[in-house]
């Protein structure tokens, strides 16, 4: 009887379907169903046989319900315009009134019929499709009460369910959903926990309706609800149980959410739980709608810009992308995408025109807003992503009213990113369609192709070439129509150098008369003149050289210091001259003419041979004269070879006397004379390495220029807090430390709107090492450490209206969430300083509730009263995160201001404390150094002429040598463990704490009775206010290593 | 009992198997429209199939049984040899109806065809969304869950890629085309054997797209070359198929495996066979740096000036475009060798069939509402991919740019290194790497065309450029003798 039924379901569906249009079929259906109740009543009547009747009985029911489908479909097909609410349906609910009585006739008459279940359950479906739920809940009761076995039990239980949920008891409506779960796993088990989420959710127990949604997503067990009698659609449970999920999950509290690792960032939760990817788009637009309302506006950009990805179709994205723009912008989030402008594209693109034209205004103000951050940071990145954003504006808007300011916008970002020669190009084509400051935009063209053409070799083959022709056709276009302005003067120049540039002599020399001619007292005449005479020498015309030399000597505009150089080069000239009048190389009178000339000149070269030997013979007696001998020689004769093994003996010279001041310079030399040597990269690497260790800046950039390692540069900036040179330094970074760096350069120099972009961008990076792991979870403290402030100022005295308890909560729950997410990242004093700021929230939330002034309506204690069990939970979590602060720091021995934080609440404790401040470092000239560096040159194993000398530089302060000396002594005798001990004091002079530490204790593992190392344990230990443990305690040692930290 | 038996009836003909396995068979909302459809089929009479199209086509197709005459006319137009106005069409339909019975037969005329004529990829990936229904289509699986494959691999999400991926036929269309993925990536890491593992294993199937088997041979051609086996790679070029867009480029790498080869004189022939009129598109600036190689190997110093001169003519309007920063928006040989070498390729293609289409529509024009339709859709279509075009192509343009000005500073580098060679004595010259063919079946200077200035395919392996060892030729002092 069930399968029939369910056939003729199928059948109505699929008639629905497949024959919709035709009425005349339904009609027949109708017809053929009218007949059969007929023929069913007839046989009722002439039935005999009392076994068979409730059999019939339930066929006619089953027809009389048929019946009512059918004459409604027939309605709707000849009423296709009404809907259904408009329909009369009084007859058919008379026809299912009367299938109504024919079950309950069955249920009644009959009661030891084997399907009186069935009866029981399709007389109370029909209750419910007529609106009569009371009386279906009786029919479903009785079902229950007397069917334990009844395969319909559980579809009935969860009907009773229902009921009491629609009537709000949801305590009562749990109660029955239970009910399924005891007995044994069906297909009502996921529903009945889905329903009891919900009910939980209405009761606002979030944990436990997380769990129950949980457990219906995470079921193993492939549950559909298509699969149930009931046949609620085609919509997955699991699916909806996990965007049901969402409010619960948003509102655990952090003790919840503590226990829990995997819930710390909802988006990376979600797809991970989510079958794929079309559920997790559904889940992520549920979580930017719940984030959204809870204020949590970040995580709900973030939410909206994951959907936008995953979004195909333009139709779709428009609305999302509308919503990210307008939530970004109206709360100041200042999020940017690296996508951001490919989304627009794609959302746009295929637009019409009316919606392209719509959205202009939004495309426009993300490629200015994108522009604003860059000019703020000038970093590389962000400069291209401004960059591709108006090449998507323009392909979006070829032509508008906005395409003049936006293309000088586009302008201006290629420029800052070096890109000259394009940016000269759109200038230029500013330049030709404006009308107003057509001179200005001319200028800024030839100015951006005069900064590309000064280093033609960063230029690629077309931009050299289109830099040259666009410049000198602009360049005399602008000085014929503008002769008079003042930057006339440096276009002539280059329009000269171009010609040279080009090895059109002849052009230039008449370029470059003219200009001396005009200008003879320019910034770049002396350039000019030089480069008047250069063009002589570059075609081997030496006497003309000299007669144009003599021309310009007797020009009396010409400054003397131009004549000096002109001078030079004549002389050099001469020489040359000399030199083709020497005669054939392998002649007596060559050599001898040149002796002559050697002898009487700075430059000869034929002194080279015997400045060789006299580097021998110095070098062979040890002579300390030997340095400046040979560093004559390699200035003299760089081209030389034998300069190249002078220049390798003087970097061996100075490492093995640990001059290692000295090794960096020659080491450097080297690399630059000799780029393409395979050991250059090496050479690089450890003058890198020695000037870093050094601290010295000017020599690291320069090595930087080469190897690229522009990190180096920041992380020792950082060492020296010289905030605004590592602002300007990190901006050429990329990656997270480039963020990480110049946020925090910017937030130290106190601009906290482009710092906070920064440091969230470096917070949400993926870290690649232990290092950037540790700027990751800096940057991600002092982000929260703002948004704490920022509440904090919230959080004065104020009247505690619902609205604003409740915003304050969702604040302090957001806060909490950041925390945790520096926690996650697990770096030993950000772990301890986050339980300090979660301990310090908590605080204040109980301050703020404790001088919240009442509402309207309420006396002040009846709000004390009301608040007092969340002002001693907020006080109990607070002191729950200080224990947990201090046992962290005393188990994990981590040496962190933030203890004292923890243990004196009332402190507050800054995070910029946290690094040490550097000593002073003095560089070193004492002559008494000598003998103790060549007392290591001849013995490199001696670690006592080692300490000495690092001893000596540390009394004169020059804690940087003496801390790579001291670097260099531990790795030839790794066991000395005075080196280590002195080595950690040194190290606490540079500002490197935890190596310190790591020091101390190498030199304890060598002996464990070190003096110094012990007592600067014991010291650092109190300090930080860590318990020692340590067996032997530390006395004051006597002798010169010392730091403030271990007076 | 009577009712059960009707319904038993009808289940059994909903699900009927069509003649292929994998293909339902179709239930129609317009029985008579339907019957007529698979009658004209039946004879292969497309034009009365797109008449019938246009008979029951309209704009507004809200309802299923419009959703069913546009189901129809994806099927004529694809029948017909319209497959991007069908495409256009399909989409509509995924869009409007997506799931419905109409729109999943729609789509599998449209993965037939895409097989056999180029599909807007971008397109139906942004499709994506609608063509995820919750039927399982076997027929379409492949398709559906490439176009997925291809959206996810782009925001990384790697498990719902694996799943995708694994829901794709390895042996379809669809499966060849990611293992063609496959390998340019493995090749873009620097891991040549895994990408010649992956081109040569589409290689081994057989049932696919020529035009595709084709672009792969090419690929796997160069992975050869690149491999320094010459002998594979010149069996794959020997065997590109000569109707081929990129037919140009395989003779011009053909050429310079003949170089390698030492096998001058072939190389020579080659890059003859390139100055007919047939390659009249082909602009690549390497045949001339091919040439002058040769020149310079075989010691025909006073040659190379020529070719350079040469060099100079053909590209002179150019490099004066270059330098006045006119080409990159104007010039059509560098648009044309982008489009030729860059990943745009395929776009262009579709241009060039949209084109194609259009051209051939005039044959079957009508003045209805559906010739409007398509007439609009294929203008419409070919104004966006261009543009698109344009937009992706921007840098592209200046690479290509860059690399003729590269090509140029190599001529003159080779130029003067000759020049420089000139004066050098025959006894440096004394690998004897080369023989030159005594004889040929053409002279060198004049060559003889069969064909109107054309060539026989067949025939290319036999072209040489007879030309002699001038190196053996030279006396000490740098003389002739």
């Amino acid at each position: 009887m069930i399968r029939i039924s369910y056939v003729l379901i199928f059948l109505f569906s699929f008639l629905a379907e497949a024959k919709k249009s035709s009425l005349s079929d339904l009609q027949q259906q109708l017809k053929v169903t009218e007949q059969s109740i007929e023929v069913t009543r007839q046989k009722i009547k002439e039935n005999r046989n009392i076994q068979a009747l409730p059999d019939i009985y339930m066929t006619l029911a089953d027809f009389q319900l048929q019946k009512a489908t059918l004459s409604f479909a027939i309605k709707r097909e000849k009423n296709p315009k009404a809907s259904i609410e408009e329909l009369d349906t009084t007859h058919e609910k008379r026809m299912k009134e009367e299938a109504i009585e024919t079950y309950s006739l069955v249920s009644t008459r009959f009661l030891t019929y084997r399907d009186l279940d069935k009866a029981l359950y399709f007389m109370a479906q029909t209750y419910s499709e007529l609106a009569q739920p009371d009386k279906a809940l009786q029919a479903y009761k009785k079902l229950t009460d007397q069917f334990d076995k009844s395969s319909l039990w559980e579809a009935a239980q969860f009907a009773i369910g229902n009921y009491y949920f629609e009537k709000k008891d949801f305590a009562f409506a749990m109660e029955q959903f239970q009910k399924i779960l005891v007995r044994q796993e069906n297909a009502y088990t996921a529903l009945a926990h889905f329903r009891i989420g919900w009910c939980y959710i209405n009761q606002s127990k979030w944990q436990s309706s997380f769990n129950e949604f949980e457990k219906v997503f995470n079921s193993q067990s492939d549950i559909k609800s298509a699969d149930l009698p009931d046949a609620k659609g085609q919509t997955d449970i699991k699916e909806e149980a996990l965007i049901a999920s969402v409010w619960p999950y948003l509102e655990l509290t952090s003790t919840e959410m503590t226990k829990r690792t995997d819930l710390v960032d909802p988006t990376i939760y979600y797809q991970q739980m989510s079958p794929n990817e079309r559920v997790y788009h559904k889940v992520l637009q549920r979580l930017a709608n719940r984030l959204t309302i809870k204020k949590r506006y970040r995580d709900a950009a973030r939410s909206l810009y994951l959907s936008l990805q995953l979004t195909t179709s333009a139709e779709d994205k428009l609305p999302t992308l509308e919503e990210f723009f307008i939530l970004n912008r109206d709360q100041k989030l200042a999020i940017w995408p690296k996508d951001y402008a490919q989304q627009i594209q794609a959302t746009l693109e295929n637009a019409n025109l009316k919606t392209k034209n719509k959205y202009e205004p939004m495309v426009r103000d993300v490629a200015t807003q994108l522009h604003t951050t860059a000019l703020a940071t000038k970093r590389t990145e962000d400069l291209e992503q401004v960059i591709e954003a108006y090449e998507v504006y323009f392909y979006l808007y070829p032509k508008n009213v906005n395409s003049e300011e936006m293309r000088i916008n586009l302008a201006e970002a290629m420029y800052l990113n070096k890109n000259y020669v394009q940016a000269a190009q759109e200038y230029t084509k500013v330049s030709y369609r404006t009308k107003k400051d057509k001179k200005s935009y001319m200028n800024s063209a030839l100015q951006a192709y005069m900064e590309g053409l000064k280093q033609p070799d960063k230029l690629s083959r077309l931009d050299r070439l289109q830099a040259q022709n666009g410049f000198r056709k602009l360049g005399q276009l602008f000085v014929k129509n503008f002769p008079n302005d003042s930057t006339v003067s440096a276009v002539d120049f280059n329009l000269a150098k171009l010609e040279f540039d080009g090895r059109e002599f002849n052009k230039a020399r008449q370029l470059l008369r003219q200009y001396l001619a005009k200008y003879p007292n320019k910034e770049e005449s002396q350039q000019a003149a030089l480069l008047l005479l250069d063009s002589y020498y570059q075609e081997n015309d030496l006497k003309r050289l000299s007669a144009e030399g003599q021309k310009l000597l007797s020009m009396s505009s010409l400054s003397p210091k131009i004549k000096v150089s002109i001078k030079e080069l004549v002389e050099q000239s001469k020489l040359k001259t000399v030199r083709n009048l020497a005669g054939d190389f392998g002649s007596k009178e060559y050599s001898q003419n040149l002796l002559k000339f050697a002898l009487n000149s700075k430059d000869g070269s034929l002194n080279e041979p015997a400045l060789y030997e006299a580097f021998l013979s110095a070098k062979s007696r040890k002579d300390p004269k030997t340095y400046s001998i040979a560093e004559t020689y390699i200035a003299k004769f760089p081209a030389s070879e034998k300069s190249k093994a002078i220049n390798l003996e003087l970097i061996q010279m100075a490492l093995r006397s640990a001059d290692f001041r000295l090794a960096g310079r020659y080491l450097e030399v080297y690399a630059t004379r000799y780029p393409s040597d395979p050991e250059t990269k090496n050479y690089l690497a450890q003058a890198e390495m020695i000037y870093s260790k050094l601290q010295s800046i000017d020599d690291l950039k320069r090595i930087v220029n080469k190897t690229g390692h522009r990190e180096e540069i920041t992380k020792l900036l950082f060492e020296q807090k010289n905030w605004t040179e590592l602002a300007k330094e990190a901006s050429q970074l990329q990656g997270l430390s480039g963020s990480y760096y110049q946020g925090i350069a910017l937030y130290r120099r106190g601009d906290r709107q482009t710092s906070l972009g920064l440091l969230n961008r470096a917070a949400e990076a993926n870290p690649n090492s232990p290092y950037e792991q540790q700027n990751a979870a800096h940057a991600s403290f002092i982000v929260a450490q703002l948004e704490f402030e920022k509440l904090k100022s919230k959080m004065k005295p104020q009247v505690l209206s619902p609205a604003l308890l409740k915003s304050t909560v969702n604040e302090v729950q957001s806060l909490e969430n950041s925390l945790r997410r520096v926690l996650n990242l697990q770096q030993g004093r950000w772990v301890v300083g986050s339980l300090y700021l979660l301990g310090q929230t908590q605080l204040e939330l109980a301050r703020f509730f404790q001088n919240g002034q009442a509402p309207q309506g309420l006396t002040v204690d009846q709000l004390r009263k009301a608040l007092a069990p969340q002002i001693q939970k907020a006080q109990e979590q607070a002191k729950e995160y200080f224990t947990q602060c201090k046992q962290i720091a005393n188990e994990q021995k981590i040496l962190t201001g933030f203890t004292r934080g923890c243990l004196q609440p009332n402190q507050i404790i800054n995070e910029e404390n946290e690094f040490l401040v550097t000593s002073r470092n003095l560089i070193s000239n004492d002559q008494s150094l000598s003998p103790l560096r060549q007392s290591i040159a001849n013995q490199s194993k001696d670690d006592k002429a080692w300490m000495r000398l690092a001893e000596k530089l540390f009394r004169n302060r020059a804690y940087a040598d003496s801390y790579l000396v001291l670097s260099q002594l531990v790795e030839n005798v790794p066991d000395s463990a005075d080196g280590w001990a002195a080595l950690g004091v040194v190290q606490l002079h540079v500002g490197k704490m935890d190596s310190a530490i790591e020091s101390f204790k190498r030199a304890l593992s060598f002996n464990a009775n070190q003096t110094l190392a012990n007592y600067a344990l014991n010291k650092l230990e109190s300090r930080f206010l860590i318990s020692s443990g340590r067996q032997i305690a530390g006395r004051k040692p006597s002798g010169v290593w010392t730091h403030p930290y271990l007076e | 009992m009577i009712k059960a038996f009707v319904v038993v009836i009808l289940l059994s003909s909903f699900y009927a198997k069509g003649e292929e396995t994998s293909t339902p068979a179709y239930i129609p909302y317009d029985e008579q429209l339907w019957a007529k459809a698979l009658e004209i089929k039946k004879n292969k009479d497309w034009k009365s199939y797109l008449n019938l199209c246009r008979n029951v086509f309209k704009k507004d197709f809200k309802t299923i049984e419009g959703a069913e005459a546009y189901m129809i006319c994806v099927d004529a137009l694809n029948q017909a040899g319209f497959p991007t106005a069908a495409s256009h069409i399909a989409l509509n339909l995924v869009k409007r109806h997506p799931g419905s019975k109409p729109t999943t037969f729609a789509l599998i005329s449209v993965e037939q065809a895409a097989q056999k004529s180029l599909l807007d990829s971008n397109e139906w990936e942004a499709a994506v969304q609608h063509l995820d229904i919750n039927e399982d289509i076997p027929a379409l699986r492949s398709m559906i869950n490439y176009f997925k494959v291809l959206h996810l691999s782009k925001l990384k999400y790697t498990v719902w890629q694996k799943k995708a991926f694994e829901q794709v036929d390895p042996n379809s269309y669809w499966g060849a085309r990611l293992q063609f993925y496959d390998g340019i990536n493995a090749f873009k890491e620097g891991k040549l054997d895994e990408a010649i593992a992956s081109f040569e294993a589409i290689s081994k199937k057989t049932e696919l797209p020529l035009r595709f088997t084709e672009t792969v041979k090419l690929q796997l051609a160069r992975l050869y070359f690149e491999k320094k086996d010459l002998k594979s790679a010149d069996d794959l070029y020997q065997s590109y198929a000569n109707g081929s867009r990129d037919y140009g480029r395989a003779l011009l790498e053909r050429g310079w495996i003949d170089f390698y080869r030492k096998e001058y004189s072939k190389a020579l022939g080659l890059l003859t066979v390139l100055k007919s009129n047939f390659f009249s598109g082909m602009h690549d600036p390497e045949r001339y740096l091919l040439k002058v190689l040769i020149y310079r190997e075989l010691c025909h110093f006073d040659g190379i000036k020529k070719i350079n001169e040469e060099f100079e003519g053909e590209y002179k309007t150019l490099l004066d475009n270059l330098k006045n920063d006119k080409a990159l928006r104007t010039d059509n040989i560098l648009l044309g060798m982008t489009l030729a070498y860059g990943n745009l390729q395929e776009s262009a293609d579709l241009v060039h069939q949209i084109r194609s289409e259009r051209k051939e529509w005039a044959n079957f024009e009508r003045s209805s509402a559906f010739d409007k339709f398509v007439k609009a859709a294929y203008n419409a279509k070919e104004r966006k991919l261009r543009n698109r075009i344009e937009y992706d192509n921007r840098r592209l343009m200046r690479a290509q740019a860059e690399n003729i000005l590269r090509v140029k500073d190599q001529l003159q580098l080779v130029e003067y290194v000759s020049d420089l060679e000139k004066l050098r004595p025959k006894n440096v010259f004394t690998h004897k790497i080369y023989e030159a063919e005594q004889e040929g079946r053409f002279s060198y200077e004049k060559l003889y065309w069969p064909h109107r200035n054309e060539f026989w395919w067949g025939e290319l392996n036999g072209y040489r450029v007879l030309i002699n060892d001038k190196c053996l030729e030279r006396t000490p002092a740098g003389e002739k003798k």
